[in-house]
């Protein structure tokens, strides 16, 4: 049906492709205004297409099947490590009442306040959850920061589980069902303060870029271009910023590429 | 056997035949009301037995198509909560409450109705003991501090490696043991050693008996789930209105019986009054006229209808027989020639007066003969000389006084009992009569009657033969001395 949607529809309709970080709903509030905004100023009609996981918006690239993408900096990474033909535009810009709009990241390694855990060391033998495989702050990160203190993420640390979703890991660290989590930064600063005083944080990565957004080559050069002007023009003005997309902004390429040496 | 034992005897059998058969046939509703009843109870039974059995059915079937998902297995292998979470939570349902992922250590991988709370270690729970031993667990265990029913099976990835186990958790609280008894009018008790619920707010279950339900020994002791009425008020009023029959039908017999008692008293009473009078006047003890007036009396009280006819009956039949008697006493008491009393007759009132003289009364006696009567007859014939007796008879009651006592004592013989008369007015009196019968002039004898009179009167210790002999002496002494006289006693 995506497929019959992109091929009838290819003049008046752009696919925009986005990874399942957060659940459906929570997706498209984050996007809706760049939705509109780009459905203005290109005059076009943004369907925005939530993948099943991670894995599933490679293919609908590589197969052409979305035209841009909102894509997560390992995925993107791996995109350009496979020579997929798809072309950067810009990296996305959130932002949040701690701190400014900004396009990169962090990866956090939580455990409770009260917790015995008190450095990485201790992790060994603790239960671990993880968000998705193939998440940067959420699964590569945090195992690649394990690995440079002398942890073997694989071996070494207790049950393992496989959340999903950020705040989930949150939740699941508050019902005490695993020791220690890894988040971006951006979940745990979401926090109210009362519930930051309940976690304490282990580690913090160095900077992650946040998901880029790509566009399929198989659109016309011209547009592709047009788009990126856009996308680096657009400002938010919700007051608001926590609920949506800040603003867009160019990142060094290699920002991406080292985050296929995490593993 | 006395009319009224066997009245009694006879309505008493009929009676008893009547209530016996009521009795019976409503012995027979009451037993065929009961089959029906035990019937829908059985049915009732059965159904939630059912109903029980599906429970369980459905907690198996539950974990068998989540256990035939490969992203399910998928799941366990990689501890994925969230894809897990996602499977189970779709199949949380009213017969399926809760629905855990545990891996082979025991430890809880997913909760389907607490996304959040996973991680924690179950390999001491029996029911996981149970599944990873024997592949399966159907029973009753303790799920996060709930007894439930609960299956637990073990996944295989390929159907060979064991990977993790499953268990469907059905909670035991009011809510399924209510669901259990919708619609009937059972109630279910779940009894354990931590609790004991029951389906309604009834104290206790009537007719109870076990549940059988097809589960696995648990770690839950005393475990069971007993099914029985929820109310007796049905059966209650089914017993109620037999008993209430047969009470009923055993006051109406004592009532009737009493009833009958009575009444037959009161009816046999007025026969027996009756009958008695009758034997009365068998054994002489009263009269026909006596007889007449006890029934009248009888009849006249507050008899019934059919006793007052009889009486009147017999008091009209009394009267007839009193009549006939009274002619028939006339008759044998009177001289049919003349009218005059009898000799049997004048012996009666000689024997009454001479008693009553005993008493201090007193009275004289005339005997009188028609002289020369049997010239009479020689010559003139029979009826001339019946013509004589009876105007001559006719002649001598005119001469005497209403309280005197005249008959015909034989032939031409005349005896005069004169009450409260001495000799000396007796005299009179025979003077009287035999002056009037001198001169009296007959429509059929032509010649002269004349009378001869002896009188007599009472002395003390007089008997009829001894004041009649005196009279008949004198007689005798007027006929001697010439006839037409009066002679009397010295």
């Amino acid at each position: 049906m995506l497929l019959c949607c992109t091929c009838l529809c290819a003049k008046d309709q752009l696919i925009l492709g986005v990874n399942p970080y957060k659940t459906t709903p929570e997706i498209q509030a984050i996007h809706a205004e760049l939705i509109a905004y780009l459905e203005k100023a290109l005059d076009k009609e943004i369907v925005l297409v939530v993948s099943k996981d991670y894995n599933q918006l490679i293919t609908l690239i590589e197969q052409g099947n979305v035209d841009i993408a909102s894509i997560s900096p390992k995925l993107f990474a791996m995109l350009r490590q496979k020579e997929i033909k798809a072309d950067y535009l810009a990296t996305i810009q959130f932002a949040d009442t701690q701190m400014p709009k900004r396009s990169t990241y962090r990866s956090l390694i939580l455990t409770q306040n009260e917790s015995t855990i008190k450095e990485l060391a201790d992790l060994k033998g603790k239960s671990f959850g993880f968000t998705d495989i193939d998440s940067t702050s959420g699964y590569l990160y945090p195992r690649f920061t394990m690995r440079q203190n002398g942890i073997d993420p694989s071996k070494e640390l207790g049950k393992i589980y496989m959340l999903k979703k950020h705040p989930k890991i949150i939740d699941a660290l508050l019902e005490k069902s695993i020791d220690a989590g890894a988040v971006y930064d951006g979940i745990y600063r979401a926090l109210p303060k009362e519930t930051q005083n309940k976690i304490r944080i282990l580690s913090t990565s160095e900077e992650i870029p946040y998901d880029a957004m790509i566009a399929s080559e198989h659109l016309d050069p011209t547009l592709r271009a047009h788009i990126k002007t856009l996308l680096l023009a657009f400002h938010t003005s919700s007051s608001n910023t926590q609920s949506g997309i800040a603003g867009f902004e160019e990142k060094p390429l290699f920002l991406y590429d080292r985050l296929l040496h995490l593993e | 056997m006395k009319l009224y034992h066997k009245i009694l005897f006879l309505t008493l059998v009929q009676l008893g035949a009547i209530f016996s058969f009521g009795i019976y046939q409503i012995q027979s509703l009451y037993v065929t009301q009961k089959a029906a009843f035990d019937q829908k109870n059985l049915i009732q039974s059965e159904m939630i037995q059912k109903r029980f059995e599906e429970k369980l059915d459905q907690l198996q079937k539950t974990a068998q198509i989540l256990i035939n998902s490969q992203e399910v297995v998928t799941g366990i292998i990689s501890n994925d909560t969230d894809m897990l979470y996602n499977w189970s939570k779709l199949f949380l349902s009213s017969s399926a409450h809760k629905i855990h992922f545990i891996d082979l250590d025991g430890t809880i991988i997913s909760r389907g109705e607490s996304e959040f709370r996973f991680g924690d270690d179950a390999s001491k729970r029996f029911y996981v003991q149970q599944a990873l031993k024997n592949d399966t667990f159907l029973g009753i265990d303790t799920v996060d501090d709930k007894e439930c029913l609960i299956f637990a099976k073990r996944i295989r990835q390929y159907g060979e490696r064991p990977i993790g186990l499953i268990s469907v958790a059905l909670i035991i609280d009011d809510d399924l043991l209510s669901s259990l008894v919708q619609g009937t009018t059972m109630n279910i008790a779940y009894h354990s050693e931590n609790q004991t619920l029951l389906a309604t707010n009834h104290e206790a279950l009537i007719n109870a008996s076990s549940l059988h339900v097809m589960l696995q020994a648990s770690s839950v002791k005393e475990a069971s789930f007993t099914i029985g009425l929820a109310s007796d008020a049905e059966l209650h009023a089914l017993k109620e209105a037999r008993t209430n029959f047969f009470v009923s039908i055993g006051i109406a017999l004592i009532l009737f019986v009493f009833a009958l008692h009575f009444t037959l008293l009161r009816h046999l009473r007025e026969y027996r009054s009756i009958s008695q009078v009758l034997i009365d006047f068998y054994e002489d003890r009263l009269d026909i006229k006596e007889v007449g007036t006890t029934i009248k009396h009888t009849a006249q009280e507050r008899s019934t209808p059919e006793v007052k006819k009889i009486a009147e009956a017999l008091f009209n039949m009394s009267q007839k027989v009193a009549e006939t008697q009274d002619a028939l006493e006339h008759l044998s008491s009177i001289d049919q020639l003349t009218s005059l009393w009898n000799r049997r007759k004048l012996e009666e009132f000689l024997d009454q007066k001479l008693k009553e003289s005993e008493r201090g009364s007193f009275f004289s006696v005339l005997m009188i003969d028609i002289d020369r009567f049997k010239t009479i007859n020689d010559t003139c014939g029979h009826e001339i000389g019946d013509h004589v007796l009876e105007v001559t008879a006719q002649l001598m009651r005119q001469s005497v006084r209403a309280s005197d006592i005249l008959g015909r004592w034989g032939g031409e013989e005349f005896l005069l009992i004169l009450p409260q008369t001495d000799l000396a007015g007796a005299c009179v009196i025979a003077e009287q009569m035999r002056t009037k019968v001198k001169h009296h002039t007959f429509d059929h004898y032509a010649n002269t009657v004349t009378l001869s009179l002896g009188v007599a009167t009472y002395r003390s210790g007089d008997t009829p033969n001894a004041i009649l002999k005196r009279a008949d002496t004198a007689l005798y002494r007027a006929k001697n001395n010439g006839r037409d006289r009066v002679e009397h006693e010295d």
